[in-house]
């Protein structure tokens, strides 16, 4: 059943892509493995960055949440340095009727709006709780210079 | 030796891979008990394995002649005619061993519905390249005696013969009312949730032994709350019997045969 539906939310996000963000697969003969990208948000300091995304399917998908990471640097206080996203509908929270479109989507609305009370990188959040330019002068700066092209 | 030894003997000898020699304990098995269904199956899986069509077919035919209603002779007379390429035949062994699977609410329902896909797309593929071939025919006629016709006869035609292809349109998609939110295909055995929301029953049934909420509304949800939806049903079924290629989503029309 894992294949058939990948193929079919790749098909979906062929024929109505979402503006923010692009996903597909890696290669053609391993569709379990996808590669997206996420435009940073106008409202928030990632604006002007591309931030690429790892995506993996397990066998049980979409009983199991895809594991999702990013590939590029973020500064963000649900985003450590190796790319894991602490996001509750990529753990607990999953649905088997979420998609990929959705959890991207959730990811573009986390980089506008952090929780930085289920951080992953506590200084980031403390930042971010009490001294908000700071942290967006830090977000900005990781953005030019990791996420622009 | 009895029967059931044999049987026994048979089964051994399926486990190990050795089909032929299955094959002969059966035979055996037959001659002492001749009126045993089951002998029949078994030797008919032998043969499925072999690819021997013709004779899954025979054994099959023999053990519905004792039990009518048996699933797994119904599912593999319908693989056997589907070899064949007697598709609208399987496709009717198939309905009845989906019907008969789904009262008894045996496992098998799954591969039983693929195969039903596979024959009723084989079936539409076979009528819709006939039609293809016969319009595209007649289009060829018409214009070649276009100079005998007039300008608005010709192009009537055309509206015609456009019209009658309509039909075959495979560029719509299936009703979202009609699809599975989990499975993203046209419902088999949809179940509907205390929250009104529709699911395939093996995908929420999977969906449940994980995690105990509706995935729509995540209210709590337990299997016993889970009541069939026939309704639905016989609507994406009706659906889907007047859009056969739509079959060709839920299953891969030409893998092979097992």
């Amino acid at each position: 059943m894992a294949s058939k539906r990948i193929i079919k939310e790749l098909l979906d996000l062929q024929k109505d892509p979402p503006t923010s963000c692009s996903a597909g697969p890696r290669s053609d003969d391993d569709i379990f493995h996808w590669d997206a990208t996420i435009i940073g948000p106008s409202d928030s300091p990632y604006q002007g960055g591309l931030f690429f995304v790892a995506i993996h399917f397990p066998p049980d998908y979409p009983f199991k949440p895809p594991k999702v990471n990013f590939k590029t640097k973020v500064y963000h206080p649900n985003v450590n340095s190796q790319g894991s996203i602490c996001l509750d509908i990529l753990k607990e929270q999953w649905s088997p009727a979420l998609t990929i479109s959705k959890v991207l989507l959730s990811i573009c609305s986390l980089l506008t709006d952090p929780n930085p009370d289920d951080p992953l990188v506590p200084e980031i959040a403390h930042i971010y709780k009490t001294d908000r330019n700071r942290y967006n002068d830090l977000a900005k700066e990781w953005t030019r210079k990791y996420a622009t092209l | 030796m009895d029967a059931q030894t044999l049987k026994s003997r048979g089964n051994e000898l399926y486990q190990r891979g050795k089909f032929g020699a299955a094959i002969e304990a059966y035979t055996e098995a037959i001659t002492c008990d001749p009126r045993w269904t089951v002998l029949y199956i078994n030797r008919a899986l032998c043969h499925r394995k072999k690819k021997d069509w013709a004779s899954v077919k025979r054994d099959c035919e023999t053990a519905l002649h004792f039990e009518r209603n048996s699933v797994k002779a119904l599912y593999m007379l319908g693989l056997a005619l589907i070899a064949e390429k007697k598709f609208t035949d399987a496709a009717k062994s198939l309905q009845r061993a989906l019907e008969e699977a789904r009262e008894s609410g045996d496992m098998i329902q799954d591969d039983v519905w693929r195969e039903l896909a596979r024959a009723k797309y084989l079936e539409w593929e076979l009528l819709a390249s006939d039609r293809d071939r016969r319009y595209s025919h007649l289009e060829n006629s018409v214009r070649n005696f276009s100079s005998q016709l007039d300008a608005e006869d010709v192009s009537t035609m055309g509206e015609v013969i456009a019209c009658a292809r309509a039909p075959d349109d495979r560029s719509c998609e299936p009703p979202d009312a009609f699809c599975c939110k989990l499975t993203f295909e046209v419902f088999r055995d949809p179940v509907i949730a205390p929250s009104g929301h529709s699911y395939e029953r093996l995908a929420i049934l999977q969906h449940l032994k994980i995690s105990q909420f509706d995935p729509i509304t995540r209210e709590p949800l337990r299997p016993e709350q889970l009541i069939s939806n026939v309704n639905l049903r016989n609507a994406s079924h009706a659906w889907l019997s007047t859009h056969a290629w739509a079959f060709g989503d839920i299953v891969r029309p030409n893998a092979p045969l097992e």
